[in-house]
């Protein structure tokens, strides 16, 4: 009986090292697809393809560290963020002329426990600005 | 009620964390804040109550209805430093009593209360974080103080004992499986080393 839980404890230990499959570009598309739909309607939103935020109690670490940064706009949105953890994806409230500085939002999320991975804007000709984000960034 | 998000927000977290189902061996509850600095408190109470009398596998008559109570307040604290680094510690209150036959012969309650052993650990973690779920391994060292050993009804051994668990955890939006191997290294010579496992799906 012993040995039977040992063997499923090291399953499952040897389940979470390893990695999923790396994300597929149907994923992706669709991904963009509804990013569009929303930020067509917000201009003044960027959107961010976070990766590990499922966890219910969690997400709210990344609200409280998001919400401080300088260029949030914490009258927007409930105080500038909305986590979407079906989808993986967190709403920003840009200031009104303000940039977003994405290696400070990449530090932070980081802090909080996860890793953006994408940042998707719309640029000044109205087309969807993706950024590909870096660990290391 | 008109509450600020905030304390709306901060209120939701504590029902959840009280909720959680608190794990044998485990330093404390399994949602711990992950965000730098992120630090939260419970408190639960535990009732264990049996007049069954055991010799071995088998039940035995309990003309006398000797029975034990035990109530223990479990107050359990975490802090963050980073994901990958926490202290947790746990002070369980116990307040117990038994109905036993004493040398005389004569049936009778004993109580006592106390501050069973206080546990101290430092998981550590290595987290995954991909597209749609979140997990982590980890290694967990341990001490346990001991906590009151006085008189004929102890809540404690009032041994220090040390203990290493490793742990798992993956989760998606829809579900979690957590789990964890608990080795403890008794000092007391009354009692060998023991281990447990914990597996939670939820």
């Amino acid at each position: 009986m012993m040995r039977k839980w040992i063997a499923i404890f090291i399953v499952f230990m040897a389940a979470q090292l390893t990695a999923m499959s790396e994300e597929s570009d149907n994923l992706l598309s669709t991904e963009r697809t509804m990013v569009e739909a929303k930020l067509a309607k917000e201009p003044n939103q960027v959107v961010l393809a976070v990766n590990g935020m499922c966890c219910r109690n969690c997400a709210i670490g990344i609200g409280k560290k998001v919400c401080q940064l300088g260029f949030i706009d914490t009258d927007a949105l409930p105080k500038g963020v909305k986590v979407d953890r079906k989808n993986s994806l967190l709403t920003v409230a840009v200031k009104k002329d303000e940039t977003v500085d994405v290696a400070a939002l990449a530090r932070t999320i980081r802090k909080a426990g996860y890793n953006l991975v994408r940042l998707y804007q719309r640029v000044e000709n109205g087309s969807l600005e993706v950024t590909e984000i870096s660990d290391d960034l | 009620m008109n509450l600020d998000p905030a304390v709306k927000r901060d209120l939701l977290l504590a029902l959840q964390l009280t909720a959680c189902m608190a794990y044998a061996d485990q330093p404390i509850m399994n949602e711990v804040p992950r965000w730098d600095g992120g630090y939260g408190v419970q408190v639960f109470q535990e009732f264990q109550w049996s007049d069954d009398l055991m010799r071995g596998n088998a039940g035995l008559p309990n003309p006398e209805n000797l029975q034990y109570e035990k109530r223990i307040t479990h107050l359990q604290g975490v802090y963050t430093f980073r994901k990958e680094f926490r202290v947790t510690a746990k002070l369980p209150w116990v307040e117990q009593k038994r109905r036993l036959i004493d040398k005389h012969g004569v049936t009778r309650w004993q109580r006592n209360t106390g501050v069973d052993d206080a546990t101290l650990a430092l998981p550590l973690r290595y987290y995954t974080n991909k597209r749609h779920y979140s997990g982590h391994i980890g290694i967990v060292p341990q001490i346990r103080f001991g906590g009151d050993d006085n008189g004929h009804y102890p809540v404690s051994d009032g041994s220090t004992d040390y203990g290493i668990s490793m742990t798992f955890e993956r989760e998606t939006v829809g579900m979690k499986i957590t789990g964890g191997v608990t080795y403890w290294f008794e000092q007391d010579s009354n009692q060998g080393n023991d281990w447990s496992i914990d597996i939670e799906i939820g």
